[in-house]
């Protein structure tokens, strides 16, 4: 499902952000990417997720070589893959129904199609009671869960969800991690970045260690 | 497609949070770049500033003189129509024209004939003077330089006036449909999807500018009729039916340019740094 060879990443000021990373996961598997702040967790999402090009290295995901990929076809592998971005913010004026259908009806689904989605995703990380309310009074929990919808809503291969459980406390970040442990368990491949501690039965997947952008454990 | 349309529709909704306002202006100032546009190029041809209405080209004024009696009128109008350089002859409502007499109007054939036939009605009895327009001139009337050169200015000063609106009303805008944008390059959308509404978007707001001209015009056109000598002759020569059909024509591509120009500078800024992932 994913694999990384020999990538390096360097950003413009020449500060190295990853060296030398190999990396795989394989399909419907769940893996979580820790280490501390800035040892490039979210950089190397971001690049697995096609948000950035990759300056050098071989990154295989979905079977498809990024750094050779058209615009159009990168923008393709992008709605198979259900990515949620660090500090994640939903829109903040619309309920959390809406916030959900806006993505799907942007990427084409018809007003009907689109909620039927949206309903199911927002069902499967248990928000149905919150659909109507809007996504700015959310809880941090409600809101991590939000951003889990979002990227399920459309069917992907592969979540890529970056840090997930930043700013929730100890039982928040349970909840959220029951829900992405839930929902993985149907055959999707996940790969999240974390900072250490995990929350309790995370444990129990691949945690691939990162520090100062190299891989120190896998 | 849906996708792209349900983007644009969203993205003219976000009008009512932020940046509506100057788009509206910077709507205005397409209206008013067209308005003068138009009075610039459809009418104003060089000339001697004259105040006086003058013919389209190829057409012929035929002021009678005063006091002509109804059968003397109708005697000449038939003469008129057996003239072979004559296409069509149209009695005016001559008082605004040719203060105490009436006026004919006669469509010459062609430039040629229409010069000939003007020597031939200056000799006839009962006709006090002949106004004749080259068909050279075209659509243009004659306006002063000072008029001319307050028209450029203001031409100048209304594009300025309208892409600076513009450019403030589209940062509004993004700036409250910032995170939607942002969404929508991590959900995969190709750059082409989110920029090409913004372009669609800003030849709207073009196109808008256009139309509030060209039904002014109209309106205004079916209310001079009612009241010809209500306007300035500069004002009723851009009202003239075959101006006016030109100004809506010439309108509707001059608005989709400058709108297109607009859009461009909003997909600009939408491609900012702070509107990325």
């Amino acid at each position: 499902m994913i694999q990384v060879s020999e990538l390096h990443f360097t950003t413009d000021d020449g500060i190295k952000v990853l060296e030398d990373i190999h990396l795989r996961l394989e399909r419907g598997e769940m893996a979580f990417l820790v280490g501390p702040a800035a040892a490039g967790k979210s950089v190397l999402l971001r690049l697995l997720a096609a948000q950035i090009p990759p300056q050098s290295g071989q990154i295989l995901v979905l079977g498809r070589n990024i750094a050779r990929l058209s615009r159009l076809k990168a923008a393709g592998l992008k709605r198979r893959i259900g990515f949620v971005a660090q500090g994640f913010a939903p829109l903040p004026h619309r309920t959390v129904l809406q916030n959900v259908t806006f993505r799907l009806r942007a990427r084409g689904d018809f007003r009907e199609q689109a909620e039927e989605k949206a309903l199911s995703a927002l069902e499967r990380v248990g928000l149905t009671p919150q659909l109507g309310l809007l996504a700015a009074k959310l809880e941090p929990v409600a809101r991590a869960k939000l951003g889990l919808a979002l990227a399920v809503s459309d069917d992907p291969l592969l979540i890529l969800y970056d840090d997930p459980f930043a700013t929730l406390a100890e039982e928040g970040a349970r909840e959220v991690y029951a829900t992405l442990s839930r929902i993985q368990s149907s055959g999707l491949t996940a790969l999240v970045a974390a900072r250490s501690p995990l929350p309790d039965g995370a444990q129990r997947h691949r945690v691939i260690w990162l520090a100062d952008g190299k891989v120190t454990k896998a | 497609m849906t996708g792209f349309f349900f983007v644009l529709g969203e993205l003219i909704r976000a009008l009512r949070q932020k940046g509506g306002g100057f788009i509206f202006l910077a709507i205005l100032f397409v209206f008013l770049f067209l308005a003068v546009f138009s009075g610039l190029f459809l009418v104003g041809g060089p000339g001697q500033g004259t105040d006086a209405p003058r013919p389209l080209g190829g057409k012929i004024l035929v002021h009678l003189t005063p006091g002509l009696s109804p059968q003397a009128i109708q005697a000449l109008y038939i003469q008129l129509l057996e003239e072979r350089e004559a296409e069509r002859v149209n009695v005016l409502a001559g008082d605004a024209l040719a203060p105490g007499g009436a006026t004919l109007q006669v469509q010459a054939t062609s430039p040629a004939a229409g010069r000939t036939l003007v020597e031939k009605l200056k000799t006839t009895p009962g006709i006090a003077s002949v106004d004749y327009a080259s068909a050279k001139r075209g659509l243009s009337l004659p306006v002063s330089s000072s008029l001319r050169l307050g028209l450029l200015l203001g031409l100048a000063a209304s594009a300025v006036g309208s892409l600076f609106f513009a450019r403030l009303g589209f940062r509004g805008l993004l700036g409250a449909f910032a995170e939607e944008i942002k969404l929508m390059r991590v959900s995969g959308l190709s750059e082409a999807m989110i920029l090409g509404p913004i372009v669609v978007a800003g030849v709207l707001f073009g196109l808008t500018g256009s139309l509030f001209l060209i039904a002014a015009v109209n309106l205004a056109h079916v209310g001079l009729a009612a009241h010809p000598q209500a306007v300035p002759p500069l004002v009723a020569g851009i009202l003239e039916a075959t101006r006016v059909q030109a100004v809506s024509l010439l309108s509707v591509p001059l608005g989709f340019l400058m709108g297109a120009l607009f859009g461009a500078l909003g997909a600009s800024l939408a491609g900012s740094r702070e509107l990325q992932p």
